[in-house]
This record gives C-alpha cells, structure tokens and sequence, in this order.
C-alpha cells in the first residue's frame, strides 16, 4: 500500500502541482526527450537479455524482430502492424537460431 | 484509434505475466498480489516486488525498489503536467493515477504531434479513451495469471510483444535528431546498468538521456514541433 501511494505521488507530482506559470523553457526543451530516452532504455536490456518467459532463447532474434517492427512502424505508423508482424517475425527467426 | 486497442492487447500479456508470478510466488497471497495491480499498476516494478517478497526481502527494501523503478513518472508527470495544466482537478487526479508507460507513449506530443494542437477536452477524451483500455485488460491479465496460471505457451515469448511495443514507440519519438541522441544515451546506459539493482540501469539511462538530448537540443535550432503546443516560443 505504501509502494502503491509512493507511485502514485510520483505520477501526481506535477500533473497536481503545475500551476499557471508552467514549466520553465529550458526545462519543457528537456522534458522532449522523455520519451525517446526512456523507451530506449525500457527496449534495449529487453532485447539482449533473455525473455521472462524463456531464460534460454538466445538475443539475435529478438534483435532482428525489433529491426523489422522499427522499420515497419517507421514507414507505415502502425503499431497493430509492428506488433503482428514483430513477433512473426520473431518466431520466424527463432526457428532458425 | 487503432493504436490504442493494439496497445491495450499487449497490457493483457503483461497482467498475466504479473499474475502468474503472484501465482508462482509462495510469499505473495493472491489477493495481495491482485490488490498490487489495483494500487500499484505499473508492471515492472510490481514483478520486482512479488520477487523481493518471495525471497523474504523487508518491507523497506520492497518500497524503495518500488519507488526507484517508478521515478520515471516523475518525467511523465513533468510532460504531461505542463500539457494539462489547465485541465479541471478530478481529471488531473484520474489522469495521475492512469499515467503508465503506454499513456504517456500515447498523450505526449514527441509521439502524438496531431494531439497536442486539438482542443484541451478532446485532448482528456483521448487521454481517458487511451487509458482505460490499457487499465481493463491489465487487471483482466493479472486475474486470469493468478486463477488460471500461463494461458499462453511459454514457448511463444508472449512477453516479447511488449519489447515490440516499446520498439515502435521508440521510432515514434525519434523525431528530430537530438530524440536519436537521447535513444542511444539511454539505451546504452540501461543496457550497462541492466544487472544494477532496483531498476537503477533503467532510471540512470533514463536521465542521462534526457540530459544528453537537453544538450544536443541547443546545437540543433528552433524545434518545429513546438509551433502548436501553445506555449513559450523557442528562442
């Protein structure tokens, strides 16, 4: 319970707080690269360690999914796309490695 | 629209991975293990927690592990926030609760341009539309892990769909070319620190990341995404 309201007040922080003033400029310019840095560092320790689900799967495949979902989404703007073709992409690979 | 009900699908596998290590953790009562989701709801923190409870860590170790992995949605919270700010009291108590990874994939304006020029009410339609979904099918998820166990094979790495996920909402973001600079600071130093504990890796490559995109930014001149989002001009 403590860990849930701990969570939450991180998530709260400034969704609550912010008043009219907004954030300062310098600061909205860093907020940019929230995203790109975090999904990097959520993607890339998953794809070169071993899935939860399998410990013994070995990394290259995953790597080459990921290309193939970037790549997919990359040109066409569709996750169902990237996530269907990813992971037939991934059992492809898979079955070669 | 359709983004989001792809994204909600693969919430499910991340519920139940969640509810099959509630199920699997002798320490972690099931209902204890379901409440986490209810009042935790953030996935890789709360797998992290069953496995320090299961192995007997305190209560102290659990919520500062818990806190660390979360820090991240301080970033969100900080984004967001200032998108919202003029959004009424309740939507930003909802909305903070609701804020997970894929909700800020879906409502920040490096991944969803379009978003951030419509008006602010369609702006929480969206948010809320987006969010709900993902929360549904997680608690959905985590039930049928703890009641039922692993539905899925094993052998089919479900659990991949959500490195998938994360991979195309990084393509997404990657809009300019300091957001490139950021992806690989950040990569690379969670990919470093991936044994550290507690999710450190994560939060350390998190942050320098967004350092390192803040610094790239000022070589890179005036940000044309920045037009619609009604704030401060860039200088």
């Amino acid at each position: 319970m403590v860990a849930g309201a701990i969570t939450y007040a991180e998530r709260a922080s400034f969704m609550l707080h912010s008043s009219s003033r907004g954030v300062p400029d310098g600061m909205r310019r860093a907020l940019r690269y929230v995203a790109p840095a975090v999904f990097a560092a959520i993607v890339v320790p998953r794809v070169f360690t071993s899935g939860t689900f399998d410990p013994s799967s070995p990394w290259w495949p995953r790597m080459a999914a990921v290309i193939v979902g970037g790549a997919l989404m990359w040109r066409f703007r569709s996750m169902p796309l990237t996530l269907a073709a990813g992971m037939a992409a991934f059992w492809l690979f898979r079955t070669w490695s | 629209m359709s983004d989001s009900s792809s994204l909600a699908v693969a919430a499910f596998p991340i519920g139940l991975l969640l509810g099959v290590a509630v199920r699997n953790a002798v320490a972690v009562p099931n209902l204890a293990g379901f409440a986490s989701s209810l009042m935790i709801f953030a996935g890789s923190s709360q797998l992290a927690a069953v496995e320090l409870i299961d192995r007997g860590a305190g209560a102290v170790a659990v919520v500062a592990a818990v806190a660390m992995i979360n820090a991240r949605h301080l970033m969100y919270s900080a984004t967001l926030g200032d998108r919202y700010r003029r959004a009424p009291l309740w939507f930003r108590i909802v909305a903070s609760y609701l804020l997970i990874d894929q909700v800020f994939a879906l409502n920040n304006e490096q991944t969803n341009p379009e978003l951030a020029r419509r008006p602010l009410p369609e702006q929480m339609a969206y948010y809320l539309g987006t969010a709900l979904p993902l929360f549904c099918l997680w608690q959905v998820g985590t039930v049928v892990g703890i009641l039922v166990g692993n539905v899925i094979p094993a052998s089919w790495e479900i659990d991949f769909a959500v490195a998938l996920m994360f991979a195309g909402l990084l393509v997404l973001s990657l809009n300019r070319w300091p957001a490139a600079v950021a992806a690989l600071v950040g990569g690379g130093l969670a990919w470093v620190g991936r044994g550290w504990p507690s999710g450190t890796g994560l939060l350390a490559g998190a942050v320098a990341g967004v350092v390192a995109g803040a610094v790239a930014d000022r070589f890179a001149g005036p940000d044309p995404i920045s037009a619609g989002d009604g704030g401060t001009a860039d200088e």
